[in-house]
């Protein structure tokens, strides 16, 4: 079991992926994921708790040497996890620039500036919000120009006020700057809102590639907002049973599948107690439902998904 | 708080409104003193006590000498120079063993700490060793270096270098692997991990043990100066029992006392200036 882990492609370069396996002891988390992300593509990785939507970013990430298969990956690449995991002892420019040359500062302020803590450089990181902390682990990624940013749940942890601001702060920067984008989410909506594509990991598989065509801006009420969204909680077997219009607007779908995925084989797993193996820390993947309004009640009734499969 | 009893209903609503009975009680002991100076009452009546014991002869000068006598005494010893040149004496030596102590512990907590077969080869033996009380070494000590300077620079060196060692290296492992894996994704190396994560995370467990081991330094001195000495703070006190000098001794346990106060202010103040990222560092 060995990744061949080829960084040196050309500049925008794709990230491909094929037949990547890997397995914890007795347990295959991803049994022979195929991906391809192109330059400057957005897409967003869904999956429930313990589904190894963390494990593949990690291994994109060149952070897990476990996995077989082959991965190409643009070598220049950035992280942003879940934690802002900026080094204490640092102050934020000096995180920003953590690792580059002494000449690199001004675009470390630079950075900085575009996502507005430009004051905040000569801070310790222990004086920053939580927004604030992310942000700074946003510029520290961007300093480093990647061809691939890979986000494992950036903004998880996050106030819903303050993550819906990320969320236009991201979709500014990777406008800009255009990288391409892995963003590993367990929110829905926030894949619909910032993603070209999403994709939804399923016992280790990929079993639905959709592409996300709703114009932007994309607004939750929307029908083709709302009919992804319906068929991806289908999918992450959760039930939407909070908006009746959603039902009538799976009607009329308006959702190009970019890849056939067959939802029949991914029968909804019982929620049998997974060893959680996202590394991000024990409070990860805790919860399965969005925090943006009231009206997004995604209460996890398993009995239920059958009945929304059948679109 | 509820004395004042009015048949008005206003009075009543006062006392119900006043400050609670936790916030009072300050006001009404202190409320022009402050803290500081209260906390030097004990202490003042200590010495008063000690005085009036002296004067009145209740203690006598054979067990322990009068506070006026011992200011006296010390006065004496500095305009004579006496003090001033234990004194030296004393810091250079523990000063000497400190530093090479704490570079020691330091050296071989890095190699520990950093390299895999390191602490497979030092950690253990370096456990075994600190379970030895340091001042059990005094006559082997004395066998291979005599009772010069050597022995006691030594003696203090062994005792520093273990409480530096031992909290130098469990923080070096103490580092948050999050961040490895950070220094990982951003390709900085194994050298910019060591600079720029490792050592910086390890920098509060190395001042834990700086702090055991300033006053470490001055316990061993104190003994081995006691012990086999010509000079310094330690022979000034032996000198002084064999006379029966009590006030000799309570100067030299004064100064010991300042050399450790001093001693602890200024690694106090170097700790609060490295680690002054943390947000709630308060050094004491």
């Amino acid at each position: 079991m060995a990744t061949e882990l080829r960084g040196q492609l050309a500049a925008g370069a794709a990230t491909t992926v094929r037949g990547l396996v890997r397995a914890f002891g007795e347990r295959t988390v991803l049994d022979g994921i195929d991906l391809t992300i192109r330059p400057g593509e957005f897409v967003a990785l869904l999956g429930r708790s313990g589904s190894g939507k963390s494990t593949l970013l990690r291994i994109l990430a060149g952070l897990d040497n476990g996995a077989g298969g082959k991965v190409d990956v643009p070598s220049r690449n950035a992280v942003v996890f879940q934690d802002a995991r900026l080094l204490p002892w640092s102050r934020v420019l000096d995180n920003v620039v953590l690792g580059l040359g002494r000449s690199e500062r001004g675009r470390g302020e630079r950075a900085l500036e575009e996502v507005g803590l430009a004051k905040h450089a000569r801070a310790w990181p222990s004086t920053l919000s939580g927004g604030e902390a992310q942000r700074a682990a946003l510029a520290r990624a961007l300093v480093r120009e990647p061809e691939l940013l890979l986000l494992d749940e950036p903004f998880g942890a996050l106030d819903a006020l303050t993550r819906l601001r990320m969320h236009a702060l991201l979709r500014e920067l990777v406008a800009r700057h255009r990288p391409s984008v892995l963003l590993v989410t367990h929110d829905v909506d926030e894949a619909i809102v910032l993603a070209d594509r999403v994709l939804v990991l399923t016992d280790g598989r990929i079993s639905l590639d959709a592409r996300v065509d709703v114009p932007h801006p994309r607004r939750r009420h929307d029908g083709e907002f709302a009919s992804l969204r319906a068929r991806l909680l289908a999918e992450l077997g959760v039930q939407d049973d909070s908006d009746a219009s959603v039902n009538d607007a799976l009607a009329s779908d308006g959702v190009s599948e970019a890849l056939a995925s067959d939802g029949s084989d991914s029968e909804p797993d019982t929620d049998s107690p997974e060893p959680n193996t996202d590394s991000s820390g024990p409070n990860t993947d805790s919860s399965e439902t969005d925090t943006h309004g009231p009206e997004t009640d995604t209460s996890t009734s398993e009995n239920d998904t059958d009945s929304e499969k059948q679109t | 708080m509820t004395t004042i009893t009015t048949p008005r209903g206003t009075a009543t609503e006062e006392s119900v409104a006043g400050p609670s009975p936790a916030r009072t009680r300050p006001r009404i002991r202190g409320r022009t003193v402050p803290r500081g100076v209260r906390r030097l009452l004990g202490p003042l009546l200590f010495l008063a006590a000690w005085q009036i014991a002296s004067s009145t002869g209740l203690l006598d000068a054979q067990t322990l000498a009068g506070p006026s006598v011992v200011a006296k005494t010390g006065w004496h010893l500095v305009q004579d120079g006496t003090l001033g040149h234990h004194l030296w004496v004393s810091l250079r030596r523990a000063l000497a063993g400190l530093v090479l102590g704490v570079l020691a512990g330091l050296v071989i907590a890095l190699v520990s700490g950093l390299f895999r077969l390191g602490e497979d080869v030092l950690d253990g033996t370096m456990q075994i060793l600190r379970s030895i009380p340091i001042l059990a070494l005094t006559p082997l000590a004395i066998l291979w270096f005599g009772i010069g300077e050597e022995v006691k620079i030594i003696l203090v060196a062994l005792g520093c270098a273990f409480p530096v060692y031992i909290n130098t290296h469990a923080a070096i492992r103490g580092v948050d692997p999050r961040f490895a894996e950070l220094a990982r994704t951003l390709r900085i190396g194994r050298i910019g991990l060591v600079r720029r994560v490792v050592l910086p995370g390890a920098l509060p467990g190395f001042f834990v043990g700086l702090r055991f081991s300033v006053t470490i330094a001055w316990l061993v001195l104190v003994v081995s100066e006691q012990i086999n000495a010509d000079s310094g703070i330690g022979f000034l006190m032996t000198q002084a029992r064999e006379f029966s000098q009590t006030d000799v001794i309570v100067v030299g346990l004064a100064v010991y006392a300042v050399l450790g106060l001093v001693s602890n202010g200024l690694v106090s103040v170097v700790e609060r200036r490295a680690l002054r990222w943390r947000p709630s560092f308060e050094g004491n």
